[in-house]
């Protein structure tokens, strides 16, 4: 029986999906939703991480290996810092690090209060959210 | 630019508020799943690629196939030919696929009784019910800088999608003109679902500036246009929603 009732937030989300130019990555397993437990009362319960620093697992971006280490501090992520990003070549670096920067600011934008969805065209890569789901994994 | 692209992936959130079995989200996140092995332009082994490489007859492809290409020639007549698959003979149904899926979900989900969720892909949601009594709070992402949201809509019982280029590099293609559509920074249109969301802000963002006028004229579609020199531009109900 899976745990999640009443309420599943998929908080950063992630799985593939779409348009993924290479299937070079080794993501072929069912992707797997990252879920928080509400309480009865419609209360969206946000911030439920437990405090502490967290290592993903180190993912194939394809042009290099990634991993992220997740930061949480007062039940909240609130960091997310690159242990490793594909830095073959200069082209490489200027990329990813503009890419991880938006993600990052992406991932920790969707726990804002303020706003229950946020829309827009939107990209993510899937090793960054693999290895950030796992990271968050640990502090649940 | 493609380089970006490359390395991007798209990430998917559903948030159900009814008391929700987790095989039901499991089920929806196989179905896309689904969808991206048939439909995706970028995996080899999909239905699209095939054709693509004339491995694969469009006469002979899976039924799913047809009725996706099927809707890309019915949009396309809709749109005075602006939402066009075919760019230089090859089948691009990415601009109505996306939507087509997430709305497909959302009907599987109304099916199974569910009331009050969102279903979203990349940024293009489904949306219906209510959290805590309100429509939901949808923010609107500034293109020009991604941390920072255009307003917040109040929305229910419809589909949200957003057409731009931001950090993947222009993408979608002007028929008409036989260029690379540029005169727009981001059209985001609000329609009974997101399928004629998806669909229609793929055809409006084609058309440029007039896209707004476009929208406009299709009863159910709203639309907010911010242009790459940073004029905003809104159909005539869409401040309803703000």
């Amino acid at each position: 029986m899976k745990k999640y009732l009443q309420i599943t937030v998929v908080l950063i989300t992630v799985l593939v999906a779409f348009y993924i130019k290479e299937t070079k990555s080794s993501f072929q397993s069912k992707p797997t939703v990252l879920s928080i437990p509400s309480s009865p009362t419609q209360t969206v319960q946000r911030g439920k991480f437990k405090d502490g620093i967290y290592n993903g697992s180190i993912e194939d971006a394809i042009y290099g290996d990634l991993q992220v280490q997740a930061t949480v501090s007062g039940g909240k992520l609130t960091d997310i810092t690159e242990l490793m990003f594909p830095n073959d070549n200069h082209t490489s670096i200027v990329i990813n690090r503009k890419a991880l920067e938006i993600l990052r600011q992406e991932a920790i934008e969707r726990q804002s209060a303020e706003v229950d969805i946020v829309t827009g065209a939107s990209d993510s890569t899937p090793a960054f959210a693999r290895s950030l789901y796992t990271a968050l994994q640990q502090a649940l | 630019m493609k380089v970006t692209e490359g390395i991007m992936g798209m990430s998917v959130a559903i948030e159900v508020l009814d008391e929700c079995d987790g095989s039901d989200i499991d089920e929806i996140l196989d179905y896309f799943h689904q969808v991206d092995e048939t439909f995706s332009t970028y995996k080899k082994t999909s239905e699209i690629s095939k054709i693509n490489r004339k491995e694969l007859r469009i006469e002979d492809a899976s039924p799913e196939v047809k009725k996706i290409l099927r809707l890309c020639e019915e949009t396309k007549s809709k749109t005075h030919g602006y939402f066009d698959i075919y760019v230089e003979g090859i089948i691009d149904p990415s601009g109505l696929v996306k939507g087509y899926a997430i709305a497909e979900a959302a009907k599987r989900f109304i099916k199974k009784g569910y009331k009050n969720f969102y279903i979203e892909i990349g940024g293009d949601v489904a949306i219906y019910g209510l959290k805590n009594g309100q429509k939901w709070k949808v923010g609107m992402r500034d293109p020009r800088d991604r941390r920072l949201t255009k307003g917040v809509l109040h929305l229910t019982n419809v589909g949200i999608a957003t057409s731009g280029t931001y950090e993947r590099g222009m993408h979608i293609y002007d028929p008409i003109r036989k260029k690379l559509a540029n005169d727009v920074e981001s059209l985001t249109v609000i329609g009974p679902d997101v399928y004629e969301a998806d669909r229609f802000a793929t055809a409006a963002y084609a058309m440029g500036k007039k896209g707004i006028d476009f929208l406009d004229t299709i009863d159910g579609l709203e639309g907010y246009m911010i242009t790459r020199d940073g004029k905003e531009f809104l159909t005539e109900n869409f401040r309803n929603f703000m």
